[in-house]
């Protein structure tokens, strides 16, 4: 089904209506999950409700449901700018263009699909970052030898492929496994192990079937130390692995097991270890799986009312994945995290049912649920529901204004301080996916401090060559740099207030990328 | 010495750093202490915090990882409370505390609710409702909706942390932050005005009214001006306070620092990570140790950089649940239940350890094998609501629950 947008080109322009209609319709969820009663914050009339269903919200704030209504027979303006928000780290130049010229269905498609090798700009800015495609045995003897900083190297590495990654929504998807499977970089030998983690578990699998990054996750050193499991032992089982991956990864909290059931999950991952390094015999082999036979519990267990007889061995957990990987609580758990991470945080229940039953069709084929999720209405209809993440917010901008970057330094300290520093949540859950995580006054001043920085040319190795920006467009600098962050001029009141900065691109640039607007993720 | 006699006591010493600014209108000022929560996320293992020296079947339960029983000239041993309890040897800057019954202890403590899973229980914890998530709303933040005194300071109720901690979750504004120190607007200083000037216009209606966007912008702004005013940057603890370095040593005398400055702070939250022990937890030393020494000497460096506002703020520290009573095959210990939780401040009746010890004999665990709750966690806040804060709509902080006093607060509050 593929829209038809050839007219729609020149409507991508953001209106006045538009833009308090995203504010309101995310005013409008917001004050769904307050109490009901309490006065909203914004100083707009009181909104209260029941939690919406579906994208339009059961109860809008005065004046807003005309709107709101109004879209649902009218184009859509700026599905365009939606989609490159959501799907990508935010449009750079062309990008708008392109997807108005095919149409978003058509992008969603091609996003899905496509498979180009990483540009030369980007294999150029990778390669000074040797640590990536290091084994654990070279990674320990870097470190200790030329101190390269590894975690660093892996930040830099996401940050410039989400930048100039030509498989946008591949990226995407990498920071939402790398969450689910979340692994704090500094516990224990992590901080080599995540390198490879990031490289052979995540990425390969990223847009493939469930059950494969499940395993490749179980079967990864760097899960196996962070949840416990390389001393996970016959007789005496560590539950952290056996929990999280219940709970976490797969069939969820409400997924309806016992703490019996939990006993014996980590019994059937007795023995799934990591093979030891040792520095003075180093050995190519070390830092990898490794199945201990002598340490698994090769006793009955039950799981979940299924039993797995005895003398499983190494397949005791083979057998769990698949169980889990299968099981209903699973395709609607990862159908609704990705709803939440696509449409709204609290996305619609069809939406969800959706995912979850594409998921269930196609064997756990991620592409196949992320389609279901993307191309429905409820998505097209999410204008204003999710803010950008501090990850969101430094890749679009850099993509934005075409910087030139190493992705270091100070980004990956802004990052830090807007309380997404890469790869070190401590927590299994993953950095929060919901609006309100990424809200508070000092994330908001660094978002601004950051944009103040970023207009400066104030960052070390962070370059944006504003002459070229604003050279041969035909409007004024705001038109130009508007059409970049936006792909649409500024609404009247918003031009008004930064009519004064004309002749102060630094300022202006701040104050854009500092704007509200460009806080909003499509 | 009343509250008013305090207040003026303090005026005569205030450093040059600390302006003297009034939120509340006169009169109405926070009736009550400063509640300073602290929150060790990924569940204590209390019992090797607060170890019952007393009891043989922990020493039975814990083969490797257990803390010797008491003994003078032993540093490794545990510090003795009462014959029954002692305290963990990394943990010794807060005995002090304990013997000036500054510091109480509340053993064998948490919620009802049994969830094993870290998120669901800090979830309940943080809302006040074990088992439910009618209420949205975390308990702190109906404590601050329901003693509603005037107090309208940006900084009422501050979240050191990137994100807002659940119980400051609520319909009184509560601000997180993560540093005090550089919150400000960077770039050229002519401009500086200016560009508040601008997001100020920008980030209000009618041009934005996403609340998620509104609310921390106007945050931002009352803030930038009320902490202009302090001079952050050269604060200096009070003599002998030394906080250990770290983001909870820091966040710590941050709070102390907004305590001081009378800035209208009347709850914070601040957390303290890495507890969750699956594995190679240690003894007497090692890795819990190390977070131990963090802990006690962080609290009691708060404590005595509070000085005389010590009298009038109450840390309570818990964690989403204890830890399994047996060690596993990994030197740690697997999710449990029934925690400690520390009260520190004043009027506490302190220099004790508080509630009924269920022992750790097979036939007293709670399954799977956890040390038992005997005192609700919610008691515990309820007394020092109501007896250190002033607010008496308990019913409405722990709806459906009614908490009993268990003595944790002297009775002269």
């Amino acid at each position: 089904m593929r829209m038809s947008n050839r007219n729609q080109r020149h409507s991508v322009a953001f209106t006045r209506r538009d833009f308090l209609k995203v504010s309101l319709a995310a005013a409008a969820l917001t004050a769904c999950s307050r109490i009901p009663g309490t006065s909203t914050i914004a100083g707009n009339s009181a909104t209260t409700g029941q939690l919406p269903t579906t994208s339009a919200p059961t109860a809008a704030p005065a004046g807003a449901t005309a709107t709101l209504q109004a879209t649902a027979t009218t184009k859509q303006p700026g599905l365009a700018w939606l989609a490159a928000n959501r799907l990508m780290f935010g449009p750079r130049a062309g990008d708008l263009q392109h997807i108005d010229d095919i149409g978003v269905d058509a992008f969603i498609e091609e996003q899905l699909a496509v498979n180009a090798p990483d540009s030369d700009r980007l294999q150029s800015k990778l390669a000074p970052l040797t640590s990536l495609s290091l084994n654990t045995a070279a990674l320990v003897q870097d470190s200790q030898t030329i101190k390269t900083n590894v975690l660093m190297q892996l930040q830099q590495s996401t940050l410039l492929r989400a930048i100039y990654g030509a498989r946008q929504l591949h990226e995407v998807m990498v920071d939402f496994w790398t969450n689910h499977f979340n692994i704090y970089f500094f516990k224990n030998e992590d901080r080599f192990l995540k390198t490879i983690d990031d490289r052979e578990v995540i990425r390969p699998h990223t847009l493939g079937k469930f059950i494969d990054i499940l395993d490749a996750s179980a079967h990864s050193p760097a899960m196996l130390v962070f949840l416990d499991n390389q001393t996970n032992r016959k007789g005496n089982p560590n539950e952290n692995y056996g929990r999280e991956l219940m709970e976490l990864h797969t069939i969820s909290v409400d997924g309806g097991y016992t703490q019996d059931d939990v006993v014996a999950v980590a019994r059937a991952f007795t023995g799934w270890s990591v093979r030891g390094y040792n520095k003075n015999n180093p050995n190519a082999n070390a830092g990898e799986f490794v199945f201990i036979p002598g340490q698994h519990d090769n006793d009955a267990k039950t799981i979940l009312g299924q039993t797995l007889p005895a003398g499983g061995g190494e397949q005791d957990g083979m057998k769990v994945l698949d169980l889990l990987a299968h099981n209903p609580h699973t395709a609607t758990f990862i159908s609704a995290k990705l709803a939440r991470r696509f449409i709204a945080d609290q996305p619609p229940a069809n939406v969800v049912k959706a995912g979850a039953s594409a998921f269930t069709s196609s064997g756990g084929d991620i592409k196949a649920t992320l389609g279901a999720i993307l191309h429905s209405e409820d998505f097209k209809n999410s204008f204003g529901q999710k803010i950008k993440r501090p990850l969101d917010l430094v890749a679009s901008s850099l993509r934005a204004l075409d910087a030139d970057t190493d992705g270091g330094g100070l980004l990956i300290g802004a990052l830090a301080l807007m309380g997404q520093p890469l790869f070190q949540w401590q927590f299994p859950n993953g950095f929060p996916d919901t609006n309100g995580a990424w809200s508070g006054a000092g994330v908001m001043l660094t978002r601004w401090n950051l944009g103040i920085a970023l207009g400066a040319n104030a960052i070390k190795n962070t370059h944006i060559d504003f002459a070229s920006l604003i050279q041969g467009h035909s409007g004024d600098v705001i038109d130009a740099l508007s059409m970049r962050l936006f792909g649409s001029p500024l609404p009247a009141d918003v031009r008004n207030t930064l009519k004064p900065f004309t002749s102060d691109t630094a300022t202006l640039t701040a104050l854009l990328l500092a704007s509200p607007l460009f806080q909003i993720k499509g | 010495m009343d509250r008013y006699q305090l207040l003026s006591a303090i005026d005569m010493k205030l450093p040059a750093w600390m302006p003297r600014l009034a939120f509340a209108p006169q009169g109405q000022a926070p009736r009550g202490d400063v509640i300073v929560c602290v929150f060790q996320r990924g569940g204590m293992d209390g019992l090797n915090v607060v170890v019952p020296v007393g009891d043989s079947h922990y020493y039975q339960l814990r083969p490797t990882i257990a803390i010797p029983q008491p003994k003078s000239s032993d540093p490794k041993a545990a510090i003795d409370l009462d014959g029954r309890f002692g305290l963990h040897p990394a943990l010794t800057a807060l005995k002090p505390l304990y013997d000036d019954s500054a510091l109480a202890i509340v053993h064998a403590v948490g919620s009802p609710d049994p969830t094993h899973s870290h998120f669901d229980a800090m979830d309940y914890m943080e809302r006040g409702t074990p088992g439910s998530r009618a209420l949205t709303t975390g308990w702190l933040a109906r404590h601050l909706a329901t003693s509603n005194n005037g107090n309208h300071s940006p900084l009422r109720a501050v979240g050191i942390n990137a994100m807002l901690q659940a119980s400051l979750r609520g319909e009184v504004p509560a601000v997180a932050l993560r540093s005090i120190a550089d919150f400000h607007l960077r770039g050229r200083p002519k401009d500086i005005a200016i560009l508040q000037k601008t997001l100020a216009t920008l980030y209000s209606a009618p041009m934005t009214t996403n609340p998620y966007l509104l609310n921390p912008a106007r945050e931002v702004q009352n803030i930038s001006q009320l902490l202009s005013k302090i001079n952050t940057a050269t604060y200096k603890p009070a003599t002998g306070a030394k906080y250990p370095q770290g983001s909870f040593g820091s966040g710590m005398m941050q709070v102390a620092q907004l305590i001081k400055a009378e800035v209208g702070l009347e709850a914070a939250c601040v957390d303290v990570g890495g507890w969750d022990t699956h594995a190679n937890e240690g003894g007497p030393d090692g890795y819990m140790a190390r977070l131990l020494g963090e802990l006690g000497n962080t609290l009691a460096a708060f404590y005595s950089d509070l000085g005389d506002w010590a009298r009038r703020t109450t840390v309570v520290t818990m964690s989403e649940f204890g830890r399994r009573a047996k060690e596993n095959g990994s030197s740690g210990t697997d999710h449990g239940h029934g925690n400690v939780m520390f009260v520190l401040g004043g009027n506490v009746a302190g220099g004790k350890v508080h509630g009924d010890w269920p022992t750790l004999a097979l036939d007293k665990l709670a399954a799977p094998g956890d040390l038992a709750v005997t005192t609700d966690y919610r008691d515990v806040l309820a007394e020092i609501i109501s007896k250190r804060l002033g607010n008496a709509r308990l019913d409405q902080v722990f709806p459906n629950y009614t908490p009993q006093m268990r003595g944790i607060i002297s009775s002269a509050a």
